[in-house]
């Protein structure tokens, strides 16, 4: 079976440890997880997790199950791929010289990033979007030479009012 | 006059008494010291001082086991909560039930590397159904009876409950604590389904009325799910013929002629020809694993497979399943029994009788006076007819129990299965006989697995539990050499045991009657008295050195590659 990733969103009881526990049990079934973000929710003493993991769909399923079975744990779900918001942002420093400075500006306008920092030989850019608009700007940057990326992860949410 | 304060070590002991435990298996040490202190002069709870936490741990496992209530474990912080670990995770592998209690520094030195600390909440993350540091004594009678619950509700399994030492030190009223004892608990994401889906039980109902050649597959679910009468009617009225796990034994009575015994890597020839044969396997409460279904696409190829387990995680774990039905297995079974009218499988159960009779379980019995393990064991079963526990260690040994008892009572197998635990044995029949303290219990243990908690022998004596140890002693490790064997071509590298103690003086060192038996006429002369005693005896049976376990399907090879399916290996294999 192929395997590709998916977005799993995790809500669970805000209890120390919470995320230790989720990613044990990735550790011990063996299933691979790319990316995790987690925050608060909306409703006060939970916490929504959101994995990005690499499984063809008898992993999938058991990585819900899984899950599922840990006892603060009180919603999994796999997001599918339409009706879903997904974003990640990514901080990027590119080195920025007085010549290429005014290209750089240029093409982070096109990608609706902005420049935080700049200094006197280097571009610190915020990029919000999907995996796939971050990969292309970085893809351009690597002509300017990249210094240093941060990325946050995924996180997504369905469209409409359901969660 | 000031009210009655209660501390968080007597809120531990309380709380325990009041979900209805009564037996604790412990050791103390500097973190505890508040529970023990406690301990002194609580009446309503027995505790056994283990001479090892591992010990500890396995008791409460083993009284668990066969007493089919929760056990309980006690032991203080670092080196005690950490040697609980092989216990804990013993219990986890087996669903076992098992609060594990333990000791930790106090609050404040939490994290500062503090003398016996140990983060064994994150240790036991892997190993536990789940657990809990106390960071306010108010916390300790809801995480108690939430522990609890969680234990022994669903799927079972080992919770442990990390308490520091200024936790159990700290008061409150007595008030207080029984308003805090009265508030209910809410998991809202434990929800364990008892109730199958009806959709799914009608077309399981339609696979079995169809079916001409159905097998049922009963493992330790059926124990758990306390559903060995709905087990029994459902198979007998159908005529439907019934292979065990290794867990699974005690479900169905093995002396049942519709009983296949044990299947697997070591079961029954006609039980893994059965699998291979079926059309229809009604597995319950089992889980598929590799000493199983070795080669999963090969294993039960012919059958569709109606998997009931009350874990939907099961599902689909190990196997495909056309049928699967998440409940609880007495629920299910029940509903097959009100839609089933009984039906009849005669060519089926011809064919399972054929085999029956072709390949027993069997060795070939020696020549002259020596002993061979599998006649130690046959001469036991002769004696207590399946009206023992047995509880065994890991190994040899523990094959040739599963295929030379007869089992016929729920509880009456204690047995490490999915761990396969060396020194587990022993400390196991201990909390066996504790827990059920009217039967008869037998370890069947090796001498290599023996070894590993012998220092528990002290509890026979101090408790003044009958427990008979039988020691099938051939200076290996018996499982280990047949491998390398078998594998290894002979090659047997660190497996030899002719360096061991002297068993019968090291039983009475601790104070427990010792004797050896190395020949068939010592066999027949003593062994039944020696089992019908009232004292606990260690038997040292020095049997012939080089038995296999047989009959075998290697590992990761299905039941095409079986070998010695005769008792003996045949040339080449």
């Amino acid at each position: 079976m192929a395997s590709k990733e998916h977005e799993i969103l995790v809500i669970a009881k805000n209890t120390p440890g919470i995320g230790a526990r989720v990613l044990s049990l990735f550790n011990r079934r063996g299933f691979s997880v790319i990316k995790m973000t987690s925050g608060k929710t909306v409703q006060p003493g939970y916490a929504r997790l959101t994995l990005t993991v690499d499984a063809d769909d008898q992993t999938l399923d058991q990585i819900q199950k899984q899950i599922y079975k840990l006892i603060d744990v009180v919603k999994v779900k796999v997001f599918p791929e339409q009706d879903v918001v997904r974003r990640e942002l990514m901080l990027i420093k590119v080195k920025a010289d007085a010549q290429t400075r005014s290209q750089i500006a240029q093409i982070t306008d096109i990608y609706r990033g902005n420049i935080l920092d700049v200094g006197s030989e280097s571009l610190i850019i915020e990029l919000t979007g999907d995996t796939e608009k971050l990969q292309g700007f970085i893809k351009i940057m690597r002509d300017y030479g990249i210094l240093e990326i941060a990325k946050t992860g995924i996180t997504a949410m369905s469209r409409g009012e359901r969660m | 006059m000031s009210e009655a304060m209660i501390n968080g070590a007597r809120i531990v002991l309380e709380t325990l008494h009041r979900i209805g435990i009564r037996d604790v298996f412990g050791y103390p040490g500097g973190a505890v010291i508040p529970i023990y202190n406690q301990l002194y002069d609580y009446d309503q709870l027995n505790h056994y001082f283990a001479r090892h936490e591992q010990g500890a741990a396995h008791e409460a496992d083993g009284y668990a086991r066969s007493s089919g209530t929760c056990g309980v474990c006690l032991a203080t912080s670092g080196p005690g909560a950490t040697n609980l670990v092989t216990g804990i995770m013993t219990a986890h592998m087996d669903s076992i039930p098992l609060l594990a209690i333990t000791g930790q520094v106090g609050l404040a030195g939490i994290g500062k590397d503090s003398f016996q600390e140990a983060d064994i909440t994150g240790i036991t993350l892997p190993i536990t159904k789940n657990n809990y540091l106390v960071k306010d004594v108010r916390d300790l009678p809801r995480i108690i009876r939430e522990a609890h619950y969680i234990a022994t509700t669903g799927r079972p399994g080992p919770v442990l409950i990390d308490i520091p030492n200024d936790i159990q030190r700290r008061e409150m009223t007595i008030t207080e604590y029984d308003q805090l004892m009265e508030e209910p608990f809410h998991l809202e994401g434990y929800e364990p389904n008892y109730k199958g889906h009806p959709k799914q039980i009608k077309k399981a109902v339609q696979a079995i009325k169809a079916a001409k050649r159905p097998l049922i597959i009963a493992g330790a679910g059926v124990l758990k799910g306390r559903a060995c009468k709905e087990l029994r009617v459902f198979a007998e009225n159908q005529q439907i013929p019934v292979a065990n796990t290794l867990l699974g034994l005690g479900t169905f009575p093995t002396t049942s002629p519709i009983s296949l015994g044990m299947l697997g890597m070591h079961g029954t020839v006609y039980a893994n020809f059965a699998t291979d044969k079926a059309d229809l396997v009604i597995a319950c409460g089992t889980r598929f694993d590799d000493r199983i279904a070795g080669v999963p696409n090969e294993f039960c190829k012919h059958a569709k497979i109606i998997h009931i387990d009350i874990d939907p995680a099961e599902i689909g774990k190990n196997k495909e399943i056309e049928i699967p039905i998440v409940g609880d297995i007495k629920n299910v079974l029940s509903h097959f029994n009100e839609k089933l009218q009984p039906q009849r499988h005669d060519d089926w159960l011809e064919q399972i009788r054929q085999w029956k009779e072709a390949y027993p379980i069997q060795y070939e019995p020696t020549s002259d006076s020596t002993l061979k393990p599998q006649k130690v064991l046959q001469e036991i079963n002769t004696i207590v007819k399946g009206q023992a526990i047995i509880v065994t260690d890991v190994g040899q040994h523990q094959m040739w129990a599963a295929q030379y008892f007869d089992y016929t009572e729920p509880n009456t197998l204690v047995t490490s299965g999915g761990a396969g635990t060396m020194g587990f044995g022993l400390p196991a029949a201990i909390g066996a006989q504790v827990g059920a303290p009217n039967k008869k219990v037998i370890l069947i243990v090796g001498d290599g697995g023996f070894q590993m908690t012998a220092e528990e022998l002290m509890m026979l004596k101090q408790y003044h539990l009958p427990v008979k140890v039988v020691i099938l002693d051939n200076a290996y490790l018996g499982m280990v050499r047949q491998w390398q064997e078998l594998f290894n071509n002979h090659r047997y590298s660190s497996v030899g045991l002719e360096v061991n103690p002297d068993f019968v003086k090291l039983a009475e060192a601790y104070g427990v009657t010792g004797c050896r038996l190395t020949t068939k006429e010592e066999l027949r002369s003593q062994l039944r008295d020696l089992i019908l005693s009232d004292e606990p005896v260690v038997i040292d049976c020095q049997v012939t050195r080089e038995e296999n376990v047989l009959p075998m399907i290697p590992a990761g090879k299905s039941v095409a590659d079986m070998i010695g399916l005769r008792g003996v290996l045949a040339d080449g294999e």
